[in-house]
Protein backbone atom coordinates (compact mmCIF):
# COMPACT_ATOMS: atom_id res chain seq x y z
CA UNK A 1 0.00 0.00 0.00
CA UNK A 2 2.72 2.41 1.08
CA UNK A 3 4.63 1.97 -2.18
CA UNK A 4 1.63 2.50 -4.46
CA UNK A 5 0.41 5.53 -2.53
CA UNK A 6 3.84 7.14 -2.45
CA UNK A 7 4.38 6.46 -6.14
CA UNK A 8 1.03 7.94 -7.15
CA UNK A 9 1.56 10.95 -4.92
CA UNK A 10 5.04 11.49 -6.36
CA UNK A 11 3.66 11.20 -9.89
CA UNK A 12 1.08 13.91 -9.22
CA UNK A 13 3.56 16.25 -7.61
CA UNK A 14 6.19 15.88 -10.32
CA UNK A 15 4.18 15.46 -13.49
CA UNK A 16 0.78 16.96 -12.94
CA UNK A 17 1.29 19.86 -10.59
CA UNK A 18 -0.06 22.29 -13.18
CA UNK A 19 -3.41 20.47 -13.37
CA UNK A 20 -3.47 20.22 -9.56
CA UNK A 21 -3.00 23.98 -9.28
CA UNK A 22 -5.78 24.49 -11.81
CA UNK A 23 -8.09 22.20 -9.83
CA UNK A 24 -7.43 24.21 -6.70
CA UNK A 25 -7.17 27.71 -8.11
CA UNK A 26 -9.57 27.94 -11.06
CA UNK A 27 -12.67 27.59 -8.81
CA UNK A 28 -11.43 30.63 -6.87
CA UNK A 29 -11.28 32.64 -10.05
CA UNK A 30 -14.76 31.51 -11.00
CA UNK A 31 -16.09 32.55 -7.62
CA UNK A 32 -14.32 35.89 -7.87
CA UNK A 33 -15.85 36.63 -11.26
CA UNK A 34 -19.27 35.21 -10.59
CA UNK A 35 -19.92 35.87 -6.95
CA UNK A 36 -23.20 37.70 -6.53
CA UNK A 37 -23.81 39.75 -3.43
CA UNK A 38 -25.83 38.47 -0.46
CA UNK A 39 -24.88 34.90 -1.11
CA UNK A 40 -24.39 31.86 1.12
CA UNK A 41 -21.28 29.77 1.64
CA UNK A 42 -23.02 26.82 0.03
CA UNK A 43 -23.74 28.89 -3.07
CA UNK A 44 -20.11 30.00 -3.30
CA UNK A 45 -18.98 26.37 -3.30
CA UNK A 46 -21.61 25.43 -5.86
CA UNK A 47 -20.51 28.22 -8.18
CA UNK A 48 -16.84 27.41 -7.74
CA UNK A 49 -17.33 23.78 -8.62
CA UNK A 50 -20.03 24.32 -11.19
CA UNK A 51 -22.12 21.85 -9.22
CA UNK A 52 -25.48 23.57 -9.64
CA UNK A 53 -25.23 23.41 -13.35
CA UNK A 54 -28.40 23.38 -15.34
CA UNK A 55 -27.39 23.38 -18.95
CA UNK A 56 -27.80 27.02 -19.80
CA UNK A 57 -25.22 28.21 -22.24
CA UNK A 58 -25.43 31.78 -21.08
CA UNK A 59 -23.69 30.46 -17.94
CA UNK A 60 -20.68 29.41 -19.94
CA UNK A 61 -18.34 29.91 -16.99
CA UNK A 62 -20.38 27.54 -14.85
CA UNK A 63 -20.43 25.01 -17.64
CA UNK A 64 -16.67 25.20 -18.17
CA UNK A 65 -16.00 24.97 -14.45
CA UNK A 66 -18.23 21.97 -14.16
CA UNK A 67 -16.63 20.15 -17.10
CA UNK A 68 -13.14 20.97 -15.85
CA UNK A 69 -13.99 19.68 -12.38
CA UNK A 70 -15.36 16.42 -13.77
CA UNK A 71 -12.84 15.70 -16.52
CA UNK A 72 -9.70 16.50 -14.55
CA UNK A 73 -10.59 13.84 -11.99
CA UNK A 74 -11.58 11.34 -14.67
CA UNK A 75 -8.25 11.95 -16.39
CA UNK A 76 -6.36 11.28 -13.16
CA UNK A 77 -7.77 7.81 -12.60
CA UNK A 78 -6.95 6.69 -16.14
CA UNK A 79 -3.49 8.16 -16.00
CA UNK A 80 -2.60 6.57 -12.67
CA UNK A 81 -3.44 3.10 -13.96
CA UNK A 82 -1.81 3.49 -17.37
CA UNK A 83 1.33 4.89 -15.77
CA UNK A 84 1.77 1.71 -13.70
CA UNK A 85 1.32 -0.44 -16.79
CA UNK A 86 3.72 1.71 -18.78
CA UNK A 87 6.48 2.17 -16.24
CA UNK A 88 6.26 0.04 -13.14
CA UNK A 89 5.40 -3.48 -14.28
CA UNK A 90 8.43 -5.27 -12.86
CA UNK A 91 8.49 -3.26 -9.65
CA UNK A 92 4.89 -4.12 -8.83
CA UNK A 93 3.71 -7.29 -10.51
CA UNK A 94 6.71 -9.47 -9.72
CA UNK A 95 6.07 -8.65 -6.05
CA UNK A 96 2.29 -8.69 -5.67
CA UNK A 97 -0.53 -10.38 -7.56
CA UNK A 98 -3.01 -8.58 -9.76
CA UNK A 99 -5.93 -8.50 -7.31
CA UNK A 100 -3.79 -7.29 -4.41
CA UNK A 101 -2.53 -4.57 -6.73
CA UNK A 102 -6.04 -3.50 -7.71
CA UNK A 103 -7.14 -3.30 -4.06
CA UNK A 104 -4.09 -1.26 -3.05
CA UNK A 105 -4.36 0.94 -6.13
CA UNK A 106 -8.03 1.66 -5.50
CA UNK A 107 -7.35 2.60 -1.90
CA UNK A 108 -4.40 4.76 -2.92
CA UNK A 109 -6.50 6.52 -5.54
CA UNK A 110 -9.34 7.14 -3.10
CA UNK A 111 -6.95 8.65 -0.55
CA UNK A 112 -5.40 10.96 -3.16
CA UNK A 113 -8.73 11.90 -4.69
CA UNK A 114 -10.14 12.65 -1.23
CA UNK A 115 -7.08 14.75 -0.40
CA UNK A 116 -7.27 16.78 -3.60
CA UNK A 117 -11.01 17.39 -3.09
CA UNK A 118 -10.59 18.40 0.55
CA UNK A 119 -7.93 20.92 -0.44
CA UNK A 120 -10.17 22.20 -3.24
CA UNK A 121 -13.01 22.82 -0.77
CA UNK A 122 -10.66 24.28 1.84
CA UNK A 123 -9.32 26.79 -0.68
CA UNK A 124 -12.84 27.77 -1.74
CA UNK A 125 -14.06 28.21 1.83
CA UNK A 126 -11.01 30.21 2.84
CA UNK A 127 -11.34 32.36 -0.26
CA UNK A 128 -14.95 33.05 0.52
CA UNK A 129 -14.12 34.06 4.09
CA UNK A 130 -11.42 36.39 2.81
CA UNK A 131 -13.62 37.84 0.11
CA UNK A 132 -16.80 38.37 2.06
CA UNK A 133 -15.55 38.41 5.65
CA UNK A 134 -18.49 36.17 6.42
CA UNK A 135 -19.59 32.67 5.62
CA UNK A 136 -20.73 29.76 7.66
CA UNK A 137 -20.04 26.06 7.89
CA UNK A 138 -23.11 23.88 7.96
CA UNK A 139 -24.21 20.36 7.10
CA UNK A 140 -25.15 21.36 3.56
CA UNK A 141 -21.50 21.96 2.76
CA UNK A 142 -20.65 18.46 3.91
CA UNK A 143 -23.57 17.16 1.88
CA UNK A 144 -22.34 18.99 -1.22
CA UNK A 145 -18.86 17.56 -0.66
CA UNK A 146 -20.19 14.00 -0.36
CA UNK A 147 -22.47 14.41 -3.40
CA UNK A 148 -19.65 15.89 -5.47
CA UNK A 149 -17.19 13.19 -4.31
CA UNK A 150 -19.50 10.26 -5.00
CA UNK A 151 -20.82 11.61 -8.31
CA UNK A 152 -17.30 12.08 -9.71
CA UNK A 153 -16.31 8.68 -8.31
CA UNK A 154 -19.29 7.23 -10.17
CA UNK A 155 -18.09 8.80 -13.42
CA UNK A 156 -14.51 7.67 -12.75
CA UNK A 157 -15.55 4.03 -12.27
CA UNK A 158 -17.63 4.12 -15.47
CA UNK A 159 -14.76 5.60 -17.48
CA UNK A 160 -12.25 3.16 -15.95
CA UNK A 161 -14.50 0.25 -16.87
CA UNK A 162 -14.90 1.53 -20.43
CA UNK A 163 -11.14 2.13 -20.62
CA UNK A 164 -10.42 -1.49 -19.67
CA UNK A 165 -13.02 -2.77 -22.13
CA UNK A 166 -11.51 -0.46 -24.74
CA UNK A 167 -8.06 -1.97 -24.18
CA UNK A 168 -9.44 -5.48 -24.49
CA UNK A 169 -11.74 -4.81 -27.39
CA UNK A 170 -11.08 -4.82 -31.10
CA UNK A 171 -13.92 -2.43 -31.88
CA UNK A 172 -12.26 0.55 -30.28
CA UNK A 173 -13.99 3.29 -32.25
CA UNK A 174 -17.49 2.07 -31.45
CA UNK A 175 -16.58 1.95 -27.74
CA UNK A 176 -15.44 5.54 -27.84
CA UNK A 177 -18.78 6.51 -29.34
CA UNK A 178 -20.60 4.58 -26.59
CA UNK A 179 -18.50 6.33 -23.94
CA UNK A 180 -19.16 9.75 -25.46
CA UNK A 181 -22.91 9.07 -25.52
CA UNK A 182 -22.82 7.69 -21.97
CA UNK A 183 -20.99 10.72 -20.64
CA UNK A 184 -23.27 12.97 -22.66
CA UNK A 185 -26.20 11.52 -20.73
CA UNK A 186 -24.53 11.21 -17.33
CA UNK A 187 -22.52 14.40 -17.10
CA UNK A 188 -25.13 17.15 -17.36
CA UNK A 189 -26.26 16.87 -13.77
CA UNK A 190 -27.03 19.30 -11.06
CA UNK A 191 -24.74 17.68 -8.48
CA UNK A 192 -26.51 19.35 -5.63
CA UNK A 193 -29.75 17.61 -6.58
CA UNK A 194 -28.00 14.23 -6.32
CA UNK A 195 -27.84 14.55 -2.53
CA UNK A 196 -31.09 12.63 -2.29
CA UNK A 197 -29.72 9.64 -4.21
CA UNK A 198 -26.35 9.12 -2.58
CA UNK A 199 -27.03 5.60 -1.35
CA UNK A 200 -28.21 4.43 -4.77
CA UNK A 201 -25.23 6.13 -6.43
CA UNK A 202 -22.83 4.49 -3.96
CA UNK A 203 -24.33 1.07 -4.65
CA UNK A 204 -23.94 1.62 -8.39
CA UNK A 205 -20.28 2.58 -7.83
CA UNK A 206 -19.75 -0.65 -5.87
CA UNK A 207 -21.43 -2.67 -8.61
CA UNK A 208 -19.30 -1.13 -11.36
CA UNK A 209 -16.17 -1.63 -9.24
CA UNK A 210 -17.04 -5.33 -8.84
CA UNK A 211 -17.21 -5.66 -12.63
CA UNK A 212 -13.85 -3.85 -12.94
CA UNK A 213 -12.38 -6.22 -10.33
CA UNK A 214 -13.53 -9.33 -12.22
CA UNK A 215 -12.41 -7.94 -15.56
CA UNK A 216 -9.01 -6.99 -14.17
CA UNK A 217 -8.46 -10.34 -12.47
CA UNK A 218 -9.19 -12.28 -15.65
CA UNK A 219 -7.45 -10.03 -18.17
CA UNK A 220 -4.59 -8.28 -16.41
CA UNK A 221 -1.97 -9.46 -18.92
CA UNK A 222 -4.01 -8.36 -21.94
CA UNK A 223 -4.48 -4.98 -20.29
CA UNK A 224 -0.72 -4.65 -19.72
CA UNK A 225 -0.02 -5.56 -23.29
CA UNK A 226 -2.50 -3.14 -24.81
CA UNK A 227 -1.83 0.00 -22.76
CA UNK B 1 14.97 -24.26 -10.68
CA UNK B 2 14.30 -24.78 -14.38
CA UNK B 3 12.76 -22.43 -16.90
CA UNK B 4 11.52 -23.96 -20.14
CA UNK B 5 10.30 -22.18 -23.24
CA UNK B 6 8.38 -24.44 -25.63
CA UNK B 7 7.32 -23.52 -29.17
CA UNK B 8 6.93 -19.90 -28.15
CA UNK B 9 5.45 -17.51 -30.65
CA UNK B 10 4.54 -13.86 -30.16
CA UNK B 11 2.72 -11.67 -32.62
CA UNK B 12 1.45 -8.11 -32.33
CA UNK B 13 -1.29 -7.91 -34.89
CA UNK B 14 0.17 -9.41 -38.07
CA UNK B 15 3.71 -8.63 -36.98
CA UNK B 16 5.59 -11.70 -35.76
CA UNK B 17 8.12 -10.76 -33.09
CA UNK B 18 9.18 -14.23 -31.98
CA UNK B 19 8.59 -17.60 -33.57
CA UNK B 20 9.31 -21.19 -32.71
CA UNK B 21 11.44 -20.46 -29.66
CA UNK B 22 12.53 -23.53 -27.71
CA UNK B 23 14.97 -22.96 -24.86
CA UNK B 24 15.75 -24.41 -21.45
CA UNK B 25 17.45 -22.47 -18.69
CA UNK B 26 18.87 -24.22 -15.66
CA UNK B 27 20.18 -22.77 -12.40
CA UNK B 28 23.77 -21.78 -11.82
CA UNK B 29 24.15 -20.22 -15.27
CA UNK B 30 24.09 -16.85 -16.92
CA UNK B 31 22.30 -16.67 -20.25
CA UNK B 32 22.99 -13.78 -22.56
CA UNK B 33 20.78 -12.40 -25.34
CA UNK B 34 22.10 -10.13 -28.01
CA UNK B 35 20.50 -8.49 -30.99
CA UNK B 36 19.96 -5.09 -32.46
CA UNK B 37 17.41 -2.71 -30.93
CA UNK B 38 13.88 -3.81 -31.78
CA UNK B 39 14.87 -7.43 -32.41
CA UNK B 40 12.49 -8.73 -29.75
CA UNK B 41 14.76 -9.03 -26.70
CA UNK B 42 12.57 -6.90 -24.43
CA UNK B 43 9.40 -8.63 -25.63
CA UNK B 44 11.01 -11.99 -24.88
CA UNK B 45 11.96 -10.91 -21.36
CA UNK B 46 8.49 -9.44 -20.76
CA UNK B 47 6.99 -12.75 -21.85
CA UNK B 48 9.13 -14.53 -19.27
CA UNK B 49 8.06 -12.01 -16.63
CA UNK B 50 4.45 -12.79 -17.54
CA UNK B 51 3.68 -9.23 -18.65
CA UNK B 52 2.77 -10.43 -22.13
CA UNK B 53 0.80 -13.51 -23.11
CA UNK B 54 2.33 -15.79 -25.76
CA UNK B 55 0.38 -16.05 -29.01
CA UNK B 56 1.18 -19.76 -28.80
CA UNK B 57 3.55 -21.99 -26.87
CA UNK B 58 4.40 -22.34 -23.22
CA UNK B 59 6.70 -20.92 -20.59
CA UNK B 60 7.18 -23.27 -17.65
CA UNK B 61 8.85 -22.48 -14.37
CA UNK B 62 9.61 -25.73 -12.55
CA UNK B 63 6.99 -27.38 -14.73
CA UNK B 64 4.26 -24.83 -14.08
CA UNK B 65 2.93 -22.92 -17.08
CA UNK B 66 2.17 -19.55 -15.49
CA UNK B 67 1.37 -17.87 -18.80
CA UNK B 68 -2.03 -19.58 -18.95
CA UNK B 69 -3.23 -17.98 -15.75
CA UNK B 70 -2.94 -14.40 -14.62
CA UNK B 71 -0.10 -15.31 -12.29
CA UNK B 72 3.43 -13.97 -12.58
CA UNK B 73 6.56 -16.10 -12.06
CA UNK B 74 7.42 -16.60 -8.41
CA UNK B 75 10.76 -15.70 -6.91
CA UNK B 76 11.64 -13.57 -9.92
CA UNK B 77 12.88 -10.00 -10.19
CA UNK B 78 13.65 -7.95 -13.26
CA UNK B 79 15.15 -4.73 -14.48
CA UNK B 80 13.67 -4.01 -17.87
CA UNK B 81 14.84 -1.08 -19.99
CA UNK B 82 15.48 1.53 -17.28
CA UNK B 83 15.19 1.66 -13.49
CA UNK B 84 12.04 3.30 -12.13
CA UNK B 85 12.33 4.98 -8.75
CA UNK B 86 10.81 7.93 -6.97
CA UNK B 87 12.95 11.04 -7.44
CA UNK B 88 12.28 12.66 -4.06
CA UNK B 89 13.30 9.67 -2.00
CA UNK B 90 16.82 8.53 -1.23
CA UNK B 91 18.25 5.37 -2.73
CA UNK B 92 17.69 3.54 0.55
CA UNK B 93 14.13 4.81 0.98
CA UNK B 94 13.28 3.71 -2.55
CA UNK B 95 14.48 0.18 -1.89
CA UNK B 96 12.76 0.10 1.51
CA UNK B 97 9.48 1.19 -0.06
CA UNK B 98 9.73 -1.43 -2.80
CA UNK B 99 10.57 -4.11 -0.24
CA UNK B 100 7.45 -3.12 1.73
CA UNK B 101 5.32 -4.62 -1.05
CA UNK B 102 6.27 -8.10 0.15
CA UNK B 103 7.79 -7.47 3.58
CA UNK B 104 10.28 -10.29 3.05
CA UNK B 105 13.39 -8.33 3.91
CA UNK B 106 14.39 -5.48 6.19
CA UNK B 107 17.07 -2.89 6.75
CA UNK B 108 19.90 -5.43 7.05
CA UNK B 109 19.33 -7.03 3.64
CA UNK B 110 18.81 -3.67 1.90
CA UNK B 111 22.02 -2.25 3.35
CA UNK B 112 23.99 -5.37 2.45
CA UNK B 113 22.79 -5.12 -1.14
CA UNK B 114 23.73 -1.45 -1.30
CA UNK B 115 27.20 -2.32 0.02
CA UNK B 116 27.63 -5.00 -2.63
CA UNK B 117 26.93 -2.41 -5.33
CA UNK B 118 29.17 0.22 -3.72
CA UNK B 119 26.12 2.41 -3.17
CA UNK B 120 26.06 2.37 0.62
CA UNK B 121 27.87 5.71 0.92
CA UNK B 122 25.24 7.25 -1.34
CA UNK B 123 22.22 5.63 0.28
CA UNK B 124 20.96 8.86 1.85
CA UNK B 125 21.27 10.87 -1.34
CA UNK B 126 18.07 11.64 -3.25
CA UNK B 127 17.53 9.47 -6.32
CA UNK B 128 17.16 12.58 -8.47
CA UNK B 129 20.76 13.50 -7.57
CA UNK B 130 22.11 10.10 -8.62
CA UNK B 131 24.28 9.80 -11.74
CA UNK B 132 23.13 7.54 -14.59
CA UNK B 133 25.48 4.80 -13.40
CA UNK B 134 24.23 5.04 -9.81
CA UNK B 135 20.62 4.86 -11.01
CA UNK B 136 21.43 1.74 -12.95
CA UNK B 137 23.15 0.20 -9.91
CA UNK B 138 20.11 0.96 -7.75
CA UNK B 139 17.97 -0.77 -10.39
CA UNK B 140 20.21 -3.81 -10.08
CA UNK B 141 19.99 -3.56 -6.27
CA UNK B 142 16.19 -3.84 -6.39
CA UNK B 143 16.60 -7.05 -8.38
CA UNK B 144 19.17 -8.57 -6.01
CA UNK B 145 17.90 -7.45 -2.59
CA UNK B 146 15.14 -10.03 -2.11
CA UNK B 147 17.41 -12.89 -3.19
CA UNK B 148 15.29 -14.15 -6.12
CA UNK B 149 16.03 -17.41 -7.95
CA UNK B 150 15.39 -15.98 -11.41
CA UNK B 151 16.93 -12.61 -12.32
CA UNK B 152 16.21 -10.79 -15.53
CA UNK B 153 18.21 -7.81 -16.78
CA UNK B 154 17.52 -5.84 -19.92
CA UNK B 155 20.46 -3.61 -20.90
CA UNK B 156 21.96 -3.54 -17.37
CA UNK B 157 25.15 -1.83 -18.58
CA UNK B 158 23.36 1.12 -20.13
CA UNK B 159 25.07 4.38 -19.20
CA UNK B 160 27.50 2.82 -16.73
CA UNK B 161 31.23 3.44 -16.73
CA UNK B 162 33.71 0.62 -17.31
CA UNK B 163 34.56 0.31 -13.62
CA UNK B 164 30.89 0.09 -12.63
CA UNK B 165 30.22 -2.41 -15.40
CA UNK B 166 33.06 -4.57 -14.09
CA UNK B 167 31.58 -4.34 -10.57
CA UNK B 168 28.16 -5.42 -11.87
CA UNK B 169 29.70 -8.32 -13.82
CA UNK B 170 31.54 -9.50 -10.71
CA UNK B 171 28.32 -9.35 -8.69
CA UNK B 172 26.38 -11.34 -11.25
CA UNK B 173 29.09 -14.01 -11.29
CA UNK B 174 28.77 -14.24 -7.49
CA UNK B 175 24.99 -14.61 -7.80
CA UNK B 176 25.46 -17.33 -10.39
CA UNK B 177 27.44 -19.34 -7.83
CA UNK B 178 24.35 -19.25 -5.58
CA UNK B 179 22.51 -21.39 -8.14
CA UNK B 180 20.46 -18.63 -9.69
CA UNK B 181 19.21 -18.38 -13.25
CA UNK B 182 20.37 -15.06 -14.68
CA UNK B 183 19.10 -13.76 -18.02
CA UNK B 184 20.77 -10.68 -19.51
CA UNK B 185 19.95 -8.90 -22.75
CA UNK B 186 22.03 -6.26 -24.46
CA UNK B 187 22.41 -4.77 -27.90
CA UNK B 188 26.18 -4.71 -27.33
CA UNK B 189 27.58 -8.20 -27.84
CA UNK B 190 30.80 -7.52 -25.91
CA UNK B 191 28.78 -6.73 -22.74
CA UNK B 192 27.41 -10.23 -22.77
CA UNK B 193 29.99 -12.59 -24.24
CA UNK B 194 32.51 -12.23 -21.42
CA UNK B 195 29.85 -12.90 -18.79
CA UNK B 196 27.33 -15.42 -20.09
CA UNK B 197 27.68 -19.18 -20.18
CA UNK B 198 25.46 -19.37 -23.23
CA UNK B 199 24.78 -16.52 -25.65
CA UNK B 200 21.76 -16.35 -27.93
CA UNK B 201 21.20 -14.00 -30.82
CA UNK B 202 17.84 -12.55 -31.85
CA UNK B 203 17.34 -12.27 -35.56
CA UNK B 204 14.14 -12.11 -37.59
CA UNK B 205 12.01 -13.50 -34.75
CA UNK B 206 14.28 -16.49 -34.23
CA UNK B 207 16.68 -17.03 -31.33
CA UNK B 208 19.89 -18.87 -32.12
CA UNK B 209 22.64 -20.06 -29.81
CA UNK B 210 25.91 -18.47 -30.87
CA UNK B 211 28.38 -19.34 -28.12
CA UNK B 212 28.62 -21.71 -25.24
CA UNK B 213 31.34 -21.91 -22.59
Amino acid sequence: MKYILYKDFSYFIHNRKFILFLIWLVPLLTVFLYLPSNTTTLYVLQVGLGSILEIQFENILLLLMYLFNVFSFIYFIIELFSNDFDEYLENIFLRIDATTYLRKKTLSFLILYFGVKIIQYAFLLTFEFVLTSSGSLDWNILLLFVSDFIYILFLQTIVLLVYFVYLLSKKKMSLLVVLALLLGVLIPKNVWNLRHDLIVLSLIVLLIYSVIYLLFRKNVKCLMENV
Amino acid sequence: MKLEIKNLEKKFGKNTILKDVNLTFTDGKIYGFVGRNGSGKSVFLKLICGFYTPTSGEILLDGVNYTLSNAFPENTRALIEKPKFLPDLTGYENLELLASLQNKIGQKEIEETLKKLNLFEEKDKKYSKYSLGMKQKLGIAQVLMEDPQLMIFDEPFNGVENETAANIRELLLQEKKKKKIILIASHIKEDITSLADVVYEFDGGKIQEITKK
